[in-house]
């Protein structure tokens, strides 16, 4: 899928859009709502961050692979003009005194998928690959880095 | 009354702000004047009314934690009413739940 003309005001309503097709691929692993409304969450912060995060390029479109092998549930989100050199560090508890509010959209996507690759593309951009199983993973997902090779899902982006 | 849009009521010293389908950065600014409102009419309390609220994200959630912190700082009562669906799940994950007075809707504010 291939979203353009993305406007900050309706993104989010967008990327729900989106989701929801990504959820509906998942229909086979009869999915319980609480785990539809987290691989939601995770999609949707996937597409925000690249969307966010990808603005050295206005109007770069969006682009979004899904597929449903076995059972699971693949997603790869590929980030216009964005380079991981490290994994996003864990966001402080927001129990503590110093209330920092970033970062909480990586780690939802930690804590919904079972596995993420950051593959770093050789011309400055990035697919964040993301795998999610039937249940809820009982721990955060490990992130690996590779560089300067196709993702997961690779081929053409539908 | 739109969904895309937070409104605010009031109803004697209680503040009933329902949040719209979906709560994300866009509902920064409007949410926090709505809360310069009701701090400057001295409101008891704040009731955050979520029946229409669909979804947020870890920006509309960072809102909410940012004005359940002025609301402190101010001596309102800041009540969260009506969570459902992926709000509740989500907020959930954050593991804050305690941190939040929580009701299941807004007539029991005022029953209560």
């Amino acid at each position: 899928m291939e979203l353009e003309n993305i406007v900050s005001s309706e993104a989010t309503k967008r990327f729900l859009e989106v989701a929801d097709k990504v959820i509906q691929l998942g229909q086979p692993l009869r999915l319980s709502t609480s785990r539809e409304h987290e691989i939601r969450t995770a999609v949707v912060e996937a597409l925000s961050n690249a969307f966010r995060h990808g603005s050295d390029s206005p109007g770069a479109p969006l682009r979004l692979h899904a597929s449903q092998p076995d059972d699971q549930l693949n997603v790869v989100v590929y980030n216009h003009d964005r380079r991981f050199d490290r994994v996003p560090e864990e966001p402080k508890n927001l129990n503590d005194s110093d209330k920092r509010i970033g970062g909480w959209g990586f780690h939802f996507m930690r804590t919904f998928a079972s596995e993420i690759v950051i593959s770093n593309g050789s011309r400055g951009h990035t697919f964040v690959s993301l795998k999610f199983e039937r249940d809820t993973p009982s721990t955060l997902a490990d992130v690996s880095i590779q560089d300067e090779k196709k993702p997961r899902n690779q081929g053409k982006y539908e | 009354m739109s969904k895309q849009k937070a409104t605010l009521e009031q109803r004697g010293t209680f503040w009933v702000l329902k949040l719209p389908a979906i709560l994300d950065i866009n509902q920064e600014e409007p949410l926090n004047e709505f809360f310069a409102k009701v701090v400057a009419h001295d409101a008891s309390k704040l009731i955050l009314d979520f029946s229409g609220c669909e979804y947020s994200d870890t920006r509309g959630f960072g809102i909410l934690f940012l004005l359940s912190q002025a609301a402190k700082e101010a001596s309102v009562d800041f009540v969260l009413a009506g969570l459902t669906g992926q709000p509740l799940v989500i907020l959930n994950q954050y593991h804050v739940m305690d941190q939040f007075r929580i009701i299941p809707s807004v007539d029991d504010a005022f029953d209560g």
